[in-house]
């Protein structure tokens, strides 16, 4: 009787191992599945509205290791360009970082490369278009695959992550980003980012991180209502009136100014709104670690 | 047969038992650590580093570092490495002020600072200047008397306990005692009864460095007075260069002492080897070198407003939590910095080799003179600086944190006579004219210390220096306070960089010592020279 009892109890228990690990409840699940509802009336009161469905509850989850992977640049110039031909090189002369480079120009398009990863284009005779001329984020994104195809093409762990319009100018302008991904989540540090105009790309600045592993035991992640909660009590939203929440991500952040040897980053949670401005909250601790 | 056949089974049965109750004890482990509320904050473990202590007596940590004792007019130096002379005058004066067993019997009376200094001059007494200002009471506080902080204080008159003071002369005269409170500009005479124990400690110290009174001269600074420096070079003993190293701090039990939740704490590993550890609201960045700056800008929890004197033992807890205390280790220095419609109390406190405190400098080589900022105007630039620095808010919790301790790790290599102040100061006349474009530079006191210099590889010597801190916040090293060298004594540290600053008018490697509170420890918040 003993033996059956035990069985059964280690069979229950085999089965909420499982269930924690494979199906991979969350925090917000384990504290009960009333709170996102609370939090989202409390988000009402606060004045947030969102325009989209919330991502589900995550699971525990570790850090990473990131390292910006810092080639030689005249193999990315050569892989930009398609060859070394015509390249001009010089040495990139930077002020305020203490990261060396160089540049290579042909023509008008100008490319730096610097040791710390940091990879800067610019074409200066790209036309901007006229004033009220239509161009859509279709259109935009269009031209930035056609961009990355033939300069070196879309890394294989890229996604696109969002199509913004630029304003300012009257002019049609994109601002279209991509996002490096790591096992389906998305590393925020590690980005392709394009100005795009009616006459091409204009711009584009890109970090791609070598992922170099998980650190770190797993550890429970707050759920998406409760990021949202804590930047309302962060930003005090309530008193700027409704604010119109676009997009809720989850993804890995490490939020380096200046680049490191290597860093963990943590799941964190990024809240966009209408307006293209980007919160990152800390997955583990709720903290607003970036704002704007 | 069947008998042995049953035993056999029920041992089958028992061992299978036994791995079905492990595994289930297995499976509910697995299960719990990895559920929520696992990874929920844990109370901060406290860490002392390898040499340090996790207590130290408050009473001896704020006690001075030296004072000047007159017995009969004739000026002496006690200080630490004097002792138990030291300790005993020291003792003897605190004692006095205790509240039960004093009594005010005049005063307190407001005098000027020439008569404060008459009073002094002549008599048997004792003289200190105090590493900072802060009301009186919170002193006293801070020497020991802490369980009559509030009610109960009844020796002192409640104006008095409230007086800013940095400096204090006991004067005691046929049972009765007289104390001078120095503040700023203003001085207070008080009268109490008693003063025989002191008189006694007086009377038995003659065993300190003879002294002389430090006069404005040819080395062209102004000096306040009651600048006291020994009265000749072969008072000073033996100094040297002694060999030290850095702090061995392990950087896994550091976090797990700063850091609520050390399990969500992420780590950067900087290009020249530094360690930045963050939870995306403290950050911790720990040097190759041994050295770290913790930052905390969060709100704490308690609102309660606290007196300096609170914050002041807050402070001694903290640090002995979080690396713990060198050896003989004492404060450099304390000050209210205020921040917005508040203050912040600002910490130093440094460790002691042979009594004499270790100072550390901003960048190997470069420093010398911190030249003070406008008033309230936020600089970050660090400065000459103790081991230990801490920055409070009112309700207690630490803003920032910064500790550099090189540890001497050999025995002094003794080379030669010490410096005349007067040399030392001459040598830092050329930077009068720095100090006069911001209202002119006096000295306010002068003694002897140690200065970390780096020696390479982790290593570093530390060299005796005149350290002279003058108005406004600022502090002069001479090193080579002791040379054998004929044609080298008395140069300015770094002195061709001052000069390289004041040809191209930057003030790279100068900033003052006091009020940086915006700043709290330079390069933290963002990620430093990574």
């Amino acid at each position: 009787m003993l033996l059956v009892a035990f069985l059964v109890l280690d069979i229950y228990l085999g089965y909420e191992y499982w269930l924690q690990h494979e199906q991979r409840i969350s925090w917000g699940r384990w504290r009960g599945a009333a709170e996102p509802v609370k939090v989202r009336e409390g988000l009402a009161k606060a004045g947030v509205v969102l325009l989209g469905s919330l991502p589900a509850a995550p699971p525990p989850m570790r850090r990473v290791w990131l390292r910006v992977a810092s080639p030689d640049p005249r193999e990315v110039a050569q892989t930009f360009f398609g060859s070394s031909r015509d390249l001009q090189v010089s040495a990139w002369t930077g002020t305020e970082s203490r990261s060396t480079g160089q540049t290579f120009r042909r023509g008008a398009e100008r490319l730096t490369v610097l040791s710390d990863g940091l990879v800067l284009y610019e074409r200066r005779d790209v036309a901007g278009g006229s004033v009220g001329q239509s161009m859509d984020a279709g259109a935009a994104q269009a031209e930035a695959e056609r961009f990355l195809a033939s300069h070196g093409g879309l890394p294989g762990d890229a996604a696109l992550d969002f199509v913004l319009p630029l304003g300012g100018s009257g002019r049609p302008a994109f601002q279209v980003i991509y996002i490096q991904k790591y096992r389906n989540w998305p590393l925020f540090d590690g980005y392709i980012a394009m100005e795009v105009v009616a006459g091409g790309v204009r711009a584009m600045q890109r970090v791609w991180l070598d992922p170099v592993g998980v650190a770190g035991p797993r550890q429970p992640v707050i759920s998406p209502e409760r990021a949202l909660e804590k930047l309302a009590a962060e930003l005090d939203w309530g008193e700027r009136g409704k604010v119109l929440v676009e997009r809720v991500d989850l993804g890995y952040y490490g939020g380096l100014r200046e680049p490191a040897a290597q860093w963990e980053a943590v799941p964190a949670w990024r809240i966009m709104t209408r307006g293209g401005e980007q919160f990152y909250i800390n997955g583990y601790t709720g903290e607003l670690e970036k704002a704007g | 047969m069947a008998m042995a056949e049953n035993a056999r089974r029920e041992a089958l049965k028992s061992a299978l038992l036994a791995v079905l109750v492990g595994l289930s004890l297995v499976l509910v482990a697995l299960i719990w650590a990895e559920a929520p509320g696992s990874g929920q904050p844990r109370r901060p473990q406290p860490y002392v580093a390898d040499g340090a202590s996790a207590k130290a007596e408050p009473a001896e940590l704020f006690a001075p570092w030296r004072l000047v004792i007159r017995v009969e007019g004739k000026p002496f130096l006690l200080s630490r490495a004097s002792g138990l002379a030291y300790r005993l005058v020291w003792q003897a004066a605190v004692a006095e002020l205790e509240p039960v067993a004093m009594r005010v019997l005049e005063g307190p009376v407001m005098v000027t600072p020439r008569q404060a200094s008459d009073l002094a001059h002549g008599a048997t007494g004792l003289e200190v200047k105090l590493p900072g200002t802060l009301p009186f009471g919170d002193w006293l506080a801070l020497w020991g008397q802490r369980e009559r902080t509030g009610a109960g204080r009844e020796g002192f008159p409640g104006a008095v306990l409230a007086e800013a003071v940095d400096r204090l002369v006991m004067i005691p005269d046929q049972g009765r005692l007289t104390v001078l409170l120095g503040g700023k500009d203003v001085w207070r005479r008080l009268t109490l009864q008693g003063g025989g124990r002191l008189a006694r400690a007086l009377s038995a110290a003659d065993t300190g460095v003879a002294a002389r009174e430090l006069r404005s001269g040819e080395q062209g600074l102004r000096v306040l007075p009651g600048v006291f420096v020994p009265a000749s070079p072969g008072e000073f003993g033996d100094l040297g260069v002694v060999p030290a190293r850095g702090e061995d701090l392990i950087r896994h039990r550091l976090a797990a002492a700063l850091f609520p939740n050390a399990a969500v704490v992420r780590q950067v590993e900087g290009r020249q080897g530094q360690i930045l550890l963050t939870d995306g609201e403290r950050s911790l960045l720990v040097s190759r070198d041994g050295s770290l700056a913790y930052t905390w800008p969060g709100t704490p929890r308690s609102r309660r407003v606290r007196v300096p004197a609170e914050l002041a033992a807050a402070a001694v807890d903290f640090i002995g939590s979080a690396g713990g205390w060198p050896g003989g280790s004492g404060l450099l220095h304390v000050e209210q910095v205020t921040e917005g419609g508040t203050w912040l109390l600002s910490l130093e406190f440094t460790s002691a080799v042979g009594g004499l405190p270790v100072l550390n400098l901003p960048q190997a080589g470069l420093p010398v003179l911190n030249v003070p900022a406008s008033p309230g105007v936020a600089e970050r630039a660090p400065g000459i600086s103790g081991a230990l620095k801490v920055l409070l808010t009112q309700a207690g919790s630490v803003r920032s944190y910064g500790r550099t301790v090189r540890v001497a790790n050999g025995r002094p290599q003794v080379s030669g006579s010490v410096l005349s102040p007067e040399a030392a100061l001459a040598s830092l006349r050329r930077f009068a004219a720095v100090g006069a474009r911001d209202g002119g530079l006096s000295v306010r006191d002068m003694y002897l210390g140690y200065c970390a210099v780096p020696s390479g590889e982790g290593r570093f010597q530390l060299r005796p220096v005149w350290v002279v801190e003058l108005t406004g916040g600022s502090t002069g090293l001479v090193r080579r306070a002791v040379d054998a060298t004929p044609d080298a004594g008395g140069r300015v540290y770094g002195d061709g960089d001052i000069q390289a600053s004041e040809r191209g008018g930057e003030a790279s490697g100068l900033g003052p010592r006091q009020g940086d509170a915006a700043g709290g420890i330079p390069g933290v918040g963002h990620i430093p020279g990574l």
